[in-house]
């Protein structure tokens, strides 16, 4: 009997955050009764679909034992590139080819500089977010770059049948970045630098490779999601994904990435996410002040990460 | 009969059911240099922690000028007149010379309303305790980050001379100093002693213990052997007494042929080792021996790519190679089994099975993916054939003995199936059960054609599973002996040598 009481208080320090979001859902539902509608359940989805891409970048950094604050700048910053190429009679394709590959060179650059000169992440990212986030205003005066062409639209705003793209795209890169975490040896190099840097360079990893890879991975995967943006807005908006290295960071720690490194799933970051998201869904049906909304999305955070902390200690 | 200023007696202590010092005594008297030696775990430390104050004595009494004293913390020991001067120094890098000597007893003046720190009086003040020492190159206000490790050490000293001192423990002070240094350091301690002041020395130079000591006293294996008076102590005296009567029998396997596998040559780096040569054959069990901080560890890093290297050429069987990284040291056939298992060896929060596919990622390659598979198979043959007792691969590393945690370290290295194993202090803190274990593992290795290097501070236990043994005294080699006829005496006269061969 004993055991088995044992067994269930461990299966709730693992899940609680699951349980948490299943009663958040349950009170939703009862409380409003638009919530369980399936265009508002596609809505949240679609809400932090884009976001969620930028947060598997992140996941990866922070296991790594990094942080990356230039995330938004980054995104807001490929979205202009994209869009001015576009407005300025480049082919779509290549506009986006080279939106995508100039998140990748900052990351690149980022990775690089903070592997090489071993220098840390948050003061690294701290300077590009500001630096990127202004050549972003600069290279418009400030001002979106608008007029578009509707094909580029298409791509955030079509849907397939009932599936808007943007949730495609979004499982289809989770599931990639999924596998790559967990069945190839990069994956495995990153939750070994992470955990243990030294141990993992003894065993022969390129610890200084890995940590400049993710970077660029990350980049790239802000370049997607800025490029989605532009397409969803249908403009390049050097002010957009404002603070999105802050929700990011929040969704993959509620989703149980430790900032320390070395262990986190990407898996439990889209449920972070999805917290968050169906929360301020929720809040917005039952009209929750706006500002009130912050002040409930900061306790939430607040919360989930003194759960982590407790369930690494009931596990240690 | 001369005063007795601290005095020692039935001092033991305990760590879980490790017993460092039992019974332990020592008595120092006014004025005199009194050195501690003894092997690596003799006690010596612990016994200077208890004095001042880091670690508290189980059982046993100390006295300070005939009245018993209690102390639980370094302010109980400074207040009472007990400082010590450790290898590495507890000095605050980024502030001012005076600043470190005052720390938490800071000068006022009460000239405004509110008191103010008094800068001019402390930076005079320090002035006056470095002029007492003879110090003429550092000044007070001079930032403590830019002095060399000998300069620290004058401040570290003139900041015990700052409270009243009676007693002033020196932790190997001449280990990282120049000639120039050490003779500097002896006329200052000459001067400490004219005052009256007591001094604790501890070294494992043996050699320059008659130049400043009067007595020493001796320890081994947690014990208190004797109390010399350095006249009747020549080396050969103290290092009987350190080691003991008893002698172990050497009965390795050799198994060794002619077959150069590894040859070093001309390896050095700065400080930390000059001008190593070695030779490694198929099968050989070449041990290293030296005391703490001969320079044993940097080497093998060094050679491991672990560390860069000031220069030194690396052949494996008879083909130069270049290694500027562990990865590079793995493609040539290099393991490298570290020191510090939890450090370096091991990500604790990991499973078995990935802590052992860590080394051979490349090789679990399949398709794009990895093939997880045959990591769990592998890491369940290692269980079988190391007999790591484990729940199974699937736990994590934290959750094993140390014993097994090692045994885990080296399954990750047999898996890259090297050439040349290197293990640094392999048996250290795992019990007697596991150590055999693990010899017997090493020979096993051996007699597969592997060649392996061991660090090992325990002498004995280098007698008794190498087949040739090095040895290193302050980032030299002393000498390179073949495991016959050795006892421990001998190393310990090569390991506290200072001439290079």
């Amino acid at each position: 009997m004993e055991k088995k009481s044992f067994d269930l208080k461990n299966f709730v320090m693992k899940y609680i955050m699951y349980i948490f979001l299943v009663l958040m859902c349950i009170v939703l539902a009862i409380a409003s009764d638009k919530f369980l509608l399936p265009t508002n359940l596609m809505t949240i989805v679609k809400q932090i679909s884009i976001q969620s891409i930028v947060a598997i970048g992140m996941t990866m950094i922070i296991i790594t034992g990094n942080i990356d604050l230039s995330v938004g700048s980054v995104v807001a910053f490929c979205s202009v590139v994209g869009a001015m190429l576009m407005s300025k009679g480049v082919p779509m394709v290549l506009a986006i080819i080279v939106a995508i590959l100039a998140g990748a060179v900052i990351g690149f650059i980022t990775g690089g500089v903070t592997a090489k000169l071993k220098l840390h992440s948050f003061l690294v990212t701290l300077a590009l977010m500001q630096a990127v986030r202004g050549l972003a205003q600069t290279m418009t005066n400030g001002r979106p770059v608008s007029g578009l062409p509707d094909a580029f639209g298409k791509i955030a705003s079509a849907s397939i049948g009932p599936v808007p793209l943007l949730v495609i795209y979004m499982i289809v890169l989770y599931v990639i970045f999924i596998y790559v975490m967990k069945y190839t040896a990069f994956g495995r190099s990153i939750y070994a630098v992470g955990g243990n840097q030294e141990s993992a360079r003894l065993s022969g990893i390129n610890v200084e490779k890995v940590k400049t890879m993710v970077f660029l991975l990350s980049g790239m995967l802000c370049g997607v999601a800025g490029v989605l943006l532009a397409s969803k807005v249908r403009s390049g908006d050097p002010t957009c994904a404002e603070a999105w290295e802050m929700d990011t960071i929040a969704g993959a720690i509620i989703g149980g990435t430790n900032m320390m490194g070395g262990e986190g799933k990407l898996g439990g970051t889209i449920i972070g996410l999805l917290f968050v998201g169906i929360l301020a869904n929720g809040m917005v049906l039952l009209g929750v002040s706006a500002y009130m909304q912050d002040v409930i999305k900061g306790l939430v955070i607040f919360l989930a990460v003194i759960i982590n902390s407790i369930q690494k200690r009931s596990q240690a | 009969m001369a005063d007795i200023v601290l005095k020692a007696e039935g001092v033991t202590k305990r760590f879980g059911g490790i017993t460092a010092l039992e019974d332990a005594k020592l008595e120092v008297r006014k004025g005199e240099v009194h050195a501690l030696v003894g092997a690596n775990g003799a006690g010596k430390s612990t016994l200077i922690k208890i004095i001042t104050g880091p670690y508290t004595n189980d059982e046993g009494k100390i006295y300070l000028d005939g009245k018993e004293v209690h102390i639980k913390s370094t302010f109980d020991a400074r207040a009472l007149g007990i400082s010590a001067v450790y290898q590495e120094f507890s000095l605050i890098n980024t502030v001012s010379v005076a600043e470190n000597i005052y720390m938490g007893k800071l000068l006022y003046n009460n000239l405004g309303p509110v008191p103010r720190v008094d800068w001019k009086k402390m930076n005079e003040e320090t002035q006056k305790l470095l002029d007492s020492l003879g110090v003429k190159n550092i000044k007070p206000e001079t930032i403590v980050g830019r002095l060399s490790v000998a300069q620290k050490q004058m401040v570290e000293i003139a900041k015990a001379l700052s409270n009243k001192l009676k007693v002033l423990i020196m932790d190997e002070p001449t280990a990282s100093l120049s000639d120039n240094e050490i003779e500097n350091m002896f006329k200052i301690v000459k001067d400490l002693k004219a005052k009256g002041i007591s001094i604790i020395y501890v070294s494992h130079r043996l050699e320059e213990l008659p130049i400043i000591c009067d007595r020493i006293s001796v320890y081994r294996d947690g014990h208190y052997i004797k109390t010399l008076d350095i006249e009747d102590a020549p080396k050969q005296v103290i290092i009987e007494n350190m080691v003991g009567k008893k002698m172990t029998v050497t009965e390795q396997v050799k198994c060794y042929t002619d077959e150069v596998l590894l040859e070093v040559k001309n390896f050095s780096s700065g400080k930390k080792f000059q001008n190593i040569n070695l030779k490694l054959r198929k099968g050989e069990i070449l041990g290293i021996a030296g005391l703490a901080g001969a320079g044993r560890t940097e080497f093998v890093r060094a050679l491991f790519g672990a560390d860069p290297k000031d220069s030194g050429q690396v052949f494996i069987e008879g083909k130069e190679v270049h290694i500027k990284s562990p990865q590079d040291a793995k493609k040539a056939g290099i393991g490298f089994i570290t020191e510090d298992r939890k450090e370096e060896g091991l990500i604790l929060n990991m499973d078995l099975h990935t802590n052992v596919g860590m080394t051979i990622l490349d090789k679990l390659k399949k398709g794009i993916g990895l093939d997880l598979k045959k990591e769990v198979v592998l890491m369940d043959d290692y269980i079988k054939s190391l007999s790591i007792k484990c729940r199974d691969g699937n736990q994590p590393a934290k959750a094993l003995s140390g014993g097994n945690q090692q045994k885990v370290v080296i399954a990750k290295w047999l898996a890259t199936e090297p050439k040349i194993l290197i293990m640094d202090e392999p048996t250290r803190g795992i019990d007697i059960g596991s150590k055999n274990q693990i010899y017997a593992l090493i020979n096993d290795l051996a007699a597969q054609g592997i060649g392996i290097i061991m660090i090992s501070s325990e002498l004995p236990e280098v007698l008794q599973v190498s087949n040739n043994i090095m040895v290193f005294a302050a980032g030299k080699v002393t000498g390179i002996l073949e495991n016959k006829d050795l006892t421990q005496d001998i190393l310990l006269d090569y390991a506290t040598s200072q001439k290079a061969v």
